[in-house]
């Protein structure tokens, strides 16, 4: 069979409006509730209908090419609202709704982020609607701006389409990252970008062929992450195929909900990063997992954070008995600046596991070590995430010369292609630097600087770290990673994923500083006999001096919301005095 | 390597109807594992947020008390419930009421 080619259509609004004529009562989306039983769903002229309706309601207030932040609680009212920007030529900012029982937290970066894209409508829906509006009022910039309450509209209208929703030039959406200083930057992602990324997803992962077969996938990714947003909600409407979602509270509270609806609805492509997989793995019984049947689950996506071997381990023992088979893992690698994909590998098949040496890491080059179960400290597991796809370009920079780097050698990974989004929003220079790097200087395809390192081996590609978390002591590169791993392994209080390895400038240059954090010590923990073991035995591992140790309370470093440790912002905090030593409660006893 | 089963969760299975006290000993096991501090530090008049935990660490501990207790919340009990104290009362007098489904906005 030839290959399914690109959709003929222009933007994910035209799918849309084919899938709604062409198989009006096609199941698109069922919604699972807290208990996995059915909730919510809508066929596919529902959801155009819904989109029609509200984009003739922001036609009334808005004009095209305006920023509509949709703010929406778990759930499929999301869906209809996107769509309905498309339709009415209005930009969807997607953005995480202050909590209820923390209500503080999220305010500050939803008042950022509205005064970054100067949202000029707010649109909110759902059964929370009213939760969300009173939870948003300490959120300054959103004054004066009119909101739009969705699930409130009544009239189907006929109209409601905009020409703008047909350039494929024309911005979709911005998605939003946090970045490393809180500073958060809307990636501008037109309809062009989006059925390039959209088509690449479904020819890796054979959704065609699935969707055509009726066959569903399941998701719990929230709208507002670009994973759940372009590998779930909108693959879903290019392929055509149902999708089964549920809120990420259900799968963080009840892991077992997800996994059932898989064996259930017999899902074939679901996934999440790392922390989702150890979650099932610690938190069902036996005898739940016993009960399910994983075998129709081919294609377990592991992204968005480095992909951990012994998560893959780990799950595929625990599940053997459901029928999971870990070659169903498909690990990937793609980031919100090129709209969401940039590489993935062959489907069902082991995903291709290495292990490098450290001491070559050091010096940008892959020694490949044959033994796999070798000295943590000495060699680093990698797990392969595929190469690129169609007509992108993957490549392996000299950051500094703008070269490209023969095979293993570590270097950027720069990548050009039509799923490269169009920059950050109202940021020229970022974008500049950003988006429009070229080979050499002077090139005349413009890439993408992901900031990300890693090489190629065997023509798959590995990713080593960030560029900008590399520590650079006398020309040697030094992963941060390897370093902490160093100091983790000193004492089972210094736990492993809790600490932080970075320079700061000194007097005397770039000095190496290493804040940890402490976990239920032993009664003989002693602070300073501790680190100055952490001194010595960085010092023979990596030949590096450590400048200062600082031991912190556990939970006390800044993490991402998936577990993961945040160096910058630790490097910030120890900056500015905020990081509070350790201090145990009754002093050793000597 | 072990095998992963539900003693994971390091802790037997809850009592039949536990008591206040039980419920606040377990909480207070959770949050002193989670922060790495002895149970002695742990306050249970203050409120749970605030102590540390993030917003993912939060669900993941409603979700482990739904299943010590054999459970559900139809809400987040935080919200009304949020120090340990007044959690481990209200839902030890619901599960001494024999309820399963527990509406934390109908104390």
């Amino acid at each position: 069979m030839a290959e399914p080619s690109m959709a003929a259509e222009r933007s994910m609004a035209e799918i849309l409006r084919r899938r709604a004529a062409a198989s009006p009562d096609k199941l698109a989306f069922q919604f699972l509730l807290s208990d996995g039983a059915e909730g919510p769903r809508c066929t596919y002229v529902e959801l155009d209908r819904q989109a029609r309706s509200i984009a003739t309601a922001l036609r009334r207030i808005t004009s095209p090419g305006e920023r509509a932040l949709l703010l929406y609680a778990p759930g499929l009212d999301f869906i209809p609202a996107f769509f309905g920007c498309s339709y009415a030529g209005v930009i969807a900012v997607p953005a995480y709704p202050p909590r209820p029982e923390q209500p503080w937290h999220g305010v500050e970066g939803l008042t950022r982020l509205t005064l970054d894209c100067r949202a000029g409508v707010v649109l909110t829906g759902g059964d929370y609607a009213a939760d969300i509006e009173r939870l948003c009022r300490p959120v300054a910039p959103l004054d004066g701006v009119p909101w739009l309450d969705t699930s409130d509209l009544t009239s189907a209208a006929r109209g409601g389409w905009s020409r703008e929703a047909e350039d494929p030039a024309a911005i979709s959406h911005l998605q939003y990252t946090s970045g490393s200083t809180g500073n958060p930057k809307g990636v501008v992602v037109s309809h062009g970008n989006l059925m390039h990324n959209e088509y690449m997803i479904a020819l890796c992962s054979g959704h065609f062929e699935t969707a055509a077969a009726g066959i569903c996938g399941v998701g719990w990714l929230p709208f507002q992450h670009d994973l759940g947003l372009v590998a779930g909600m909108l693959q879903a409407v290019y392929v055509g195929g149902p999708l089964v979602l549920m809120s990420p509270v259900t799968m963080l509270q009840r892991p077992y909900v997800w996994l059932e609806a898989i064996s259930r609805y017999r899902g074939y492509t679901s996934g999440g990063p790392n922390f989702a997989y150890d979650q099932c793995v610690r938190r069902l019984s036996l005898e739940e997992r016993a009960s399910l049947d994983l075998s129709c689950w081919k294609v377990a996506g592991l992204g968005a954070e480095p992909v951990r071997v012994a998560t893959m381990d780990d799950f595929a023992e625990a599940f053997e008995v459901s029928g999971f088979r870990r070659e169903a893992f498909y690990p990937s690698y793609g980031l919100a600046e090129g709209t969401l994909m940039v590489a993935g590998g062959d489907r069902e098949t082991q995903p291709p596991v290495v292990a490098v040496s450290t001491a070559a890491l050091e010096r940008n080059e892959v020694t490949v070590v044959s033994d796999t179960a070798a000295d943590a400290r000495l060699a680093r597991t990698l797990v392969g995430c595929g190469y690129a796809w169609l007509d992108q370009q993957v490549l392996i920079v000299d950051p500094t010369a703008r070269t490209p780097l023969p095979p293993a050698r570590i270097g950027e990974i720069w990548v050009s292609g039509p799923s490269i989004a169009r920059g950050y929003w109202n940021r020229p220079s970022d974008t500049q630097e950003t988006f429009q790097a070229r080979l050499n200087g002077v090139g005349e395809v413009p890439f993408l600087r992901t900031g990300d390192l890693g090489f190629f081996h065997e023509g798959e590609l590995f990713i080593t770290g960030r560029l900008k978390d590399v520590l650079i002591v006398r020309g040697q590169n030094h992963y941060p990673h390897d370093i902490e791993l160093t100091v983790q392994g000193l004492d089972p209080a210094l736990r492993s994923d809790a600490g932080a390895a970075f320079q700061t400038e000194g007097d005397a240059g770039e000095r190496l500083v290493i804040v940890q954090e402490v976990l239920r010590p032993g009664k003989t923990f002693d602070a300073d006999a501790l680190a100055r073991r952490v001194r010595q035995a960085v010092a023979e591992q990596h030949g590096i001096e450590v400048h200062d140790v600082v031991f912190v309370r556990h939970t006390t470093l800044p993490k991402t919301t998936s577990g993961k440790i945040q160096r910058h912002a630790c490097k910030a905090a120890y900056e500015a005095g905020r990081l509070i030593p350790y201090v145990p409660k009754e002093p050793p006893r000597l | 390597m072990t095998t992963p089963s539900a003693d994971n969760l390091d802790l037997p299975p809850a009592p039949k109807s536990p008591s206040a006290s039980e419920i606040r000993e377990w909480l207070v096991t959770k949050l002193s594992e989670a922060q790495g501090t002895p149970p002695s530090e742990i306050r249970t008049d203050a409120p749970l947020i605030g102590m540390g935990l993030d917003s993912m660490q939060f669900v993941v501990l409603v979700g482990e008390m739904e299943q010590w207790l054999g459970c559900r919340f139809t809400d987040n009990p935080l919200i009304d419930y949020p120090t340990i104290d007044t959690l481990a009362d209200f839902l030890a007098n619901q599960l001494a009421q024999g309820k399963t489904l527990i509406d934390p906005t109908q104390g």
